[in-house]
């Protein structure tokens, strides 16, 4: 703020100095030039008033009278316009010295000629006087003397004589009539003496008297009249004149280069300003892009480089309908723990770029890091279909893109939820919870059908569908094979509960157990799964093994069940195994011993299933006369790498040899996991390695049939 | 045998074609000035206390009732004593080229300040004038109501020129005739005609019909001369120059009589004849002086204004 108003106040006091300078510079050029254009136009038309004065004066020296005020008044003029010029302030400057000097001289030489002109008028009138009244005294001759009179005569013709003479003389200027003048006036002189009458002396005594007068005056008043006319005046004007045109010239070339040298202050001054600004706008954009930086920083992921959730809720308050795709990365947590975290947050990196990629530009999307594997993509709302559209496109390209980090290639999957819905990130990430809880679906876009209130009917109508698969006969077998490890050959099956929905899918147990088990339907499920596996059991000599819940078993209604299928198949029942899952949930063991025993009254063996893992009651379960211990898959799954689990199980499989029980692996899934559980000297193997569960029409091709 | 005056005759008219322009020029009808000046300069003009005795103002010898001049010979001055001279007359004053009988001065501040200091006029010194000019309330308070001052000499110098200024006596018959608004009679025309053939207005013309330049008394026929006479020979020292007047002024000439520099002529008509035998030889007819004088007598103009108003 300090330095704005800085910036703005030298800028103005440097535009001011420029425009008071450059207007100085004009204005003292124009008042020089005005000034010297006065002064210059002052000294011409002194010259001219000196002309005008100077015919004055001829025409008063030629008029016989003649108003002197004319030229009295021509004297004052120029007079005063001298004394206006001498005090001039231009000319009073040390630049005109020599004009003034000139002026002075000019002055004093006028005020000669005005002494001179004085004279002239006083000259001027006495020769007017004679020359007017001679002719005067002529003309009263006429009547004095006798015209008939012969020496009368001549002196008439005498004056007449000397009237044109005094005319020539005194019109023409011309001294060379003064000498004939003379001669007249010596006549005149001569005459009078012989005139005897008063009147006639009197008049030649007058006419003397004129003519004494002229020829005395004459020669001062012509040498006046030509001192008047002569140029000296005009001369000392002139060279004024001349003298003030150098002198301004010089003058104006001073204020020239005033001129130059204040332009050149004002471009330094100019230049000034211009650096200041210049340097504080630098600083400023400086500070913008700091403090840009600092709000992208606040608004941006460092390990992605996207935008982070502050920016989403930002962006998304200024979005009409926005749309939310939420994208988890599956598994994140094991690739951390797997890899190492550097490992995970490259993931999160290529997966920031791959996203980057594949979203496709015509979503004119925003892309976030919402949350530790969550990103999110915010594109403005436009239909469902296309939303759908958009997420099989990341998803298909996600997938192509294989990831590769430090050579390694992981493979990585990725789980959607999306939402367009108005609590958007909730619903989004609602919708990404059910994907990740379903193993076959990629994504899911939030509806409210979703939502938990809605999960209730979802379980409403699960339940529904498994009492009308119980009811139909949906509820099926898959049967796994159980090998020998010693000989690689199929022992036996495992009978494995399926439900075929009405549409035709086939779920997996995990999928309806559940709900099962909450609606008391568990028994059901192993009743349906016991009587179909007798059926089959009962046309083949092979052992096939069923699970049972302690539930099951606690339950009467179901034992009286499963022991009267066990009468109706008598002949098959000694085929079957009863593996018991979910023995830590076992509460009364005497129950269960006595199920035992009936069930071996039908020739039936006994499993343990999952036996090892943690809450098994070892004890308790070993007193009970089982058969078979199924070694706890998570055991094996990891036996190769884990010693623990080695060591467990080799105690296991210790025991089972010493109590003489058969042990089955589970989840033998790799040629390794064999080899490994195969040097335990475990008995039986079981996983996707030999074979996954199979619906009895696929199994039943490869047995025989035993009548 | 009249060819000659036939002649002659032909060859004044031919010069009087040169001079078609009149060489009288009337005074304006009004002149501008300081009002409040010129009456402070009338009440100066009029106060003998600028006087040494008490006894002499400027109106003792510029009397308005004797056409601004003074109707004795010559002038009286402080404690009885006779001056050289007859005042010219302060009317129409400011129209003189110069002023005093001999120009000395060269503008009416000029001269007023002449008699005032002249020991046989009024006989005062600078210091007296502004110490009696202070001592006066009335005085004080114009002064300092004009100049923004309290008295001095200068301005009161300067207050009586302005009033002198105010002097001027328009609308004569004469001036009234230049502008067309009124006839000469039959006498009056032959004087005005005379008085131009005659060679009179060769030094009697312009505004003031005189006053613009300086002549010689007695050009043919010498007029005495005497040492006491304030002639332009008591300033430039040349022979020549003795008895070389300031041209008067014609204007109000039959009130200001005597004549002459020395007032030694009480008449106009004797006064005519003098300068006709000293300055063109030759004596006037009885008919010349009477249309002369008649002629003379159209210049008398009305009284300066700024004396009929009462303050």
């Amino acid at each position: 703020m300090r330095w704005l108003v800085l910036k703005t106040t030298g800028a103005i006091a440097a535009a001011l100095i420029g425009i008071i300078l450059i207007l100085f510079q004009q204005n003292s050029l124009k008042s020089s030039f005005q000034a010297t254009q006065r002064v210059s136009d002052s000294l011409k038309t002194l010259d001219a008033d000196y002309i005008t004065l100077q015919r004055i004066v001829l025409q008063a020296s030629y008029f016989p009278y003649f108003d002197n005020d004319a030229v009295l008044n021509q004297i004052k003029k120029i007079r005063q316009r001298l004394k206006n010029l001498t005090e001039n302030r231009l000319l009073r400057r040390k630049d005109y010295t020599k004009t003034r000097e000139e002026l002075l001289h000019a002055k004093e030489e006028f005020e000669a000629v005005t002494k001179r002109i004085h004279e002239f008028l006083t000259l001027n009138a006495s020769l007017k006087n004679s020359s007017v009244y001679l002719p005067t005294l002529t003309l009263k001759a006429y009547d004095i003397f006798d015209m008939h009179n012969e020496s009368d005569r001549d002196t008439v013709v005498l004056l007449s004589k000397i009237n044109a003479a005094i005319f020539l003389t005194k019109n023409a200027l011309d001294d060379s009539f003064l000498e004939e003048i003379k001669e007249y006036k010596k006549e005149l002189e001569r005459l009078k003496t012989e005139v005897e009458e008063k009147d006639r002396k009197r008049l030649l005594q007058a006419s003397i008297g004129h003519l004494t007068l002229f020829l005395k005056i004459f020669p001062k008043f012509h040498d006046d009249l030509e001192a008047i006319m002569k140029e000296s005046f005009q001369k000392e004007i002139e060279s004024a004149i001349e003298s003030f045109f150098k002198e301004s010239k010089r003058e104006i070339s001073h204020i020239n280069n005033l001129g130059e040298l204040f332009l050149a202050l004002y471009l330094i001054s100019i230049t000034m300003v211009l650096y200041f600004i210049f340097r504080s706008e630098k600083e400023n954009i400086k500070l913008k892009r700091v403090s840009e930086k600092l709000k992208r920083s606040l608004i941006t992921d460092h390990l992605t480089g996207l935008e982070n959730r502050e920016a989403y809720l930002s962006m998304k308050q200024r979005m009409n309908h926005p749309a939310l795709i939420l994208i988890n990365i599956d598994r994140f947590k094991h690739i951390n723990e797997f890899y190492g975290s550097k490992m995970g947050d490259m993931v999160l990196r290529q997966s920031a770029e791959i996203l980057k990629e594949i979203v496709p530009p015509y979503l004119n999307a925003n892309i976030y890091r919402l949350g530790g594997d969550d990103f999110g993509i915010l594109y403005e709302f436009e239909s469902k279909e296309r939303t759908e559209k958009v997420i099989k496109e990341i998803i298909e390209e996600f997938h192509k893109r294989a990831m590769s980090i430090d050579g390694v290639a992981i493979d990585i999957s990725i789980s959607i939820g999306a939402s367009y819905a108005t609590k958007l990130f909730e619903t989004a990430d609602m919708a990404l919870k059910v994907t990740k809880s379903s193993t076959r679906r990629r994504y899911t876009i939030y509806d409210p059908s979703i939502d938990v209130s809605e999960k209730i009917s979802k379980n409403i109508r699960a339940l529904k569908e498994l009492k009308r698969a119980i009811q139909d006969k949906d509820i099926i077998p898959y049967f796994q094979p159980i090998v020998e490890l010693e000989g690689c050959t199929v022992a036996k099956y495992e009978a494995l509960a399926r439900m075929r929905t009405r549409k035709g899918e086939i779920l997996e147990s995990k999928e309806f157990l559940d709900v099962a088990k909450e609606a008391k339907l568990s028994g059901e499920i192993t009743a349906a799964i016991l009587h179909q596996t007798l059926k089959i059991a009962s046309r083949y000599d092979t052992i096939f093994s069923v699970n049972i819940s302690a539930g099951d078993i606690m339950s009467s209604y179901d034992r009286k069940n499963i022991f009267e299928l066990l009468k109706s198949y008598r002949k098959s029942a000694s085929r079957i195994v009863f593996e018991i899952v979910e023995s830590e949930e076992i509460e009364d063991y005497d129950l269960l011993g006595e199920f035992i025993e009936e069930v071996r009254g039908f020739g039936c063996k006994i499993a343990i299933d999952d036996f090892g893992s943690g809450y098994s009651n070892f004890e308790k379960l070993l007193q009970l006369s089982v058969d078979i211990l199924k070694i706890d898959g998570t055991l094996i799954k990891d036996i190769e790498s884990s010693e623990h689990a080695q060591l467990v199980v080799r105690t296991i499989v210790d025991f089972a040899k010493t109590a003489n029980l058969e042990t089955v692996a589970e989840y033998v899934h790799s040629e390794g996991v064999l080899l490994k559980v195969q040097e335990l000297g475990i008995d039986f193997g079981q996983g996707h390695h030999f074979g996954k569960p199979l619906p009895a029409e696929k199994i039943e091709r490869g047995l025989n049939g035993s009548g | 045998m009249n060819i000659f005056k036939h002649l002659t005759l032909l060859f004044l008219l031919s010069q009087a074609l040169l001079f078609a322009a009149e060489p009288i020029k009337p005074i304006p009808k009004t002149i501008e000035y300081d009002r409040k000046k010129a009456e402070l300069g009338k009440l100066l003009f009029m106060d003998p206390q600028l006087s040494s005795d008490k006894s002499v103002a400027c109106v003792s010898c510029h009397s308005f009732e004797h056409g601004g001049a003074d109707p004795r010979p010559v002038s009286i001055g402080v404690h009885g004593v006779t001056g050289n001279v007859n005042a010219p007359t302060v009317y129409n004053s400011y129209f003189n080229f110069r002023q005093f009988w001999n120009g000395r001065a060269k503008d009416l501040k000029e001269q007023a300040s002449g008699p005032l200091h002249n020991p046989i006029e009024m006989g005062m010194v600078t210091k007296e004038v502004e110490k009696y000019l202070r001592s006066n309330g009335y005085y004080r308070k114009v002064f300092q109501d004009i100049y923004k001052k309290e008295p001095t000499h200068d301005d009161a110098l300067d207050a009586i020129a302005e009033f002198e200024k105010a002097l001027i006596t328009p609308d004569c018959k004469f001036d009234r005739f230049l502008r067309g608004e009124t006839e000469l009679s039959e006498s009056e025309k032959r004087g005005y005609r005379l008085f131009k053939t005659l060679g009179c207005a060769t030094c009697h013309n312009g505004i003031n019909v005189g006053g613009n330049s300086f002549q010689k008394m007695g050009l043919i026929f010498p007029y005495p001369w005497k040492e006491s006479f304030p002639d332009r020979y008591h300033i430039t020292g040349t022979p020549d120059d003795k008895n070389v007047y300031k041209v008067p002024t014609l204007r109000n000439i039959a009130l200001t009589a005597p004549y002459f520099h020395d007032g030694s002529v009480p008449t106009l008509e004797l006064a005519l004849q003098k300068m006709a035998y000293h300055n063109l030889g030759f004596d006037l007819s009885a008919e010349e002086v009477r249309d002369l004088t008649s002629f003379l007598k159209s210049l008398t103009g009305k009284k300066p204004a700024i004396l009929l108003e009462e303050r």
